[in-house]
């Protein structure tokens, strides 16, 4: 009896440390594909910045998404200071639902335009 | 007459039946054991190693984003130099990969890309290994410049 009990207590053990490593595994992948969709967004938006710093623009911006990603409820918004003639940043912000990331670009103007000097990922 | 008393008792193929019986329930018993305490271990490893892999790489990844030129001299190492001339130096050697930064620090982290080769596009670093896709990790910089310079290029044409 006393065997019986201990073998039906490895058995929900050995279930239970199973379902434990396939959930944190299936999570840790979930959150891995968003970091990489957030990446591209942050992408786009860095190439949003430039657009608008070669254009002369600055201030707050929500760019434009596709379909797809607005489903997502994805939201990307950059933000550009030019704090000087010859310096501005922009900060890119790439959000999913429960889940965000940012960077902050900072460029130099230069005889050919705006030039990207740093990207810092947060 | 003295009557005959009969004492209950069992065969000996019952007894052996049992004692079958018994050894293969044991045997189980031993097996469970043994794939519960080896499971138990080997979760508890590979979330430890899957947790090593991505802090490496969170910090692969940021020193990539950040590169104005990534020079992979070999499969084994990586320079990668920052907008503002630093450098940062990845290597794979004696089963552990190893940054070092322009002041000399070094971070290790064991056990971690004995599988790995870097290669690079120019604008991005790959890392291949056992996996089926390589993992790709992107130049924020070089991808804004190469995006620039196309716009430059369509500006003059």
């Amino acid at each position: 009896m006393v065997t019986a009990i201990f073998l039906m207590s490895f058995t929900v053990m050995t279930l239970t440390v199973l379902m434990a490593t396939i959930a944190a595994q299936s999570r840790r992948a979930q959150i891995l594909g968003q970091d990489a969709q957030l990446r591209q967004l942050l992408t786009a938006g860095a190439a949003f910045a430039e657009a608008q710093l070669q254009s002369n623009s600055s201030g707050r911006f929500s760019v434009p998404l596709p379909e797809a990603l607005r489903q997502l409820d994805a939201d990307l918004t950059v933000e550009i200071q030019t704090p000087s003639d010859e310096k501005a940043t922009a900060d890119v912000q790439a959000a999913l639902p429960h889940h965000r990331l940012s960077q902050r670009l900072s460029f130099s103007r230069q005889a050919s335009g705006w030039r990207i000097t740093d990207a810092t990922l947060d | 007459m003295r009557p005959v008393h009969h004492h209950p008792g069992f065969t000996i193929t019952e007894l052996l039946a049992t004692l079958i019986l018994l050894v293969m329930f044991f045997s189980a018993a031993g097996e469970l054991f043994r794939s519960t305490i080896l499971l138990s271990w080997g979760s508890q490893e590979f979330s430890n190693r899957g947790s090593q892999i991505d802090s490496a790489l969170f910090q692969l990844r940021r020193d990539v984003w950040n590169s104005a030129q990534i020079a992979a001299t070999n499969p084994r190492s990586v320079d990668l130099s920052s907008p503002d001339g630093t450098k940062t130096a990845w290597r794979i050697d004696l089963g552990s990969l190893t940054r070092t930064d322009a002041r000399g620090q070094t971070e290790r982290w064991a056990s971690v890309g004995n599988d790995w080769s870097f290669s690079t596009d120019g604008v991005s670093l790959t890392i291949s290994d056992t996996a089926p896709a390589p993992t790709r990790l992107p130049s924020q910089v070089l991808l804004t410049e190469k995006g620039t310079s196309m716009i430059l290029e369509r500006g003059h044409s």
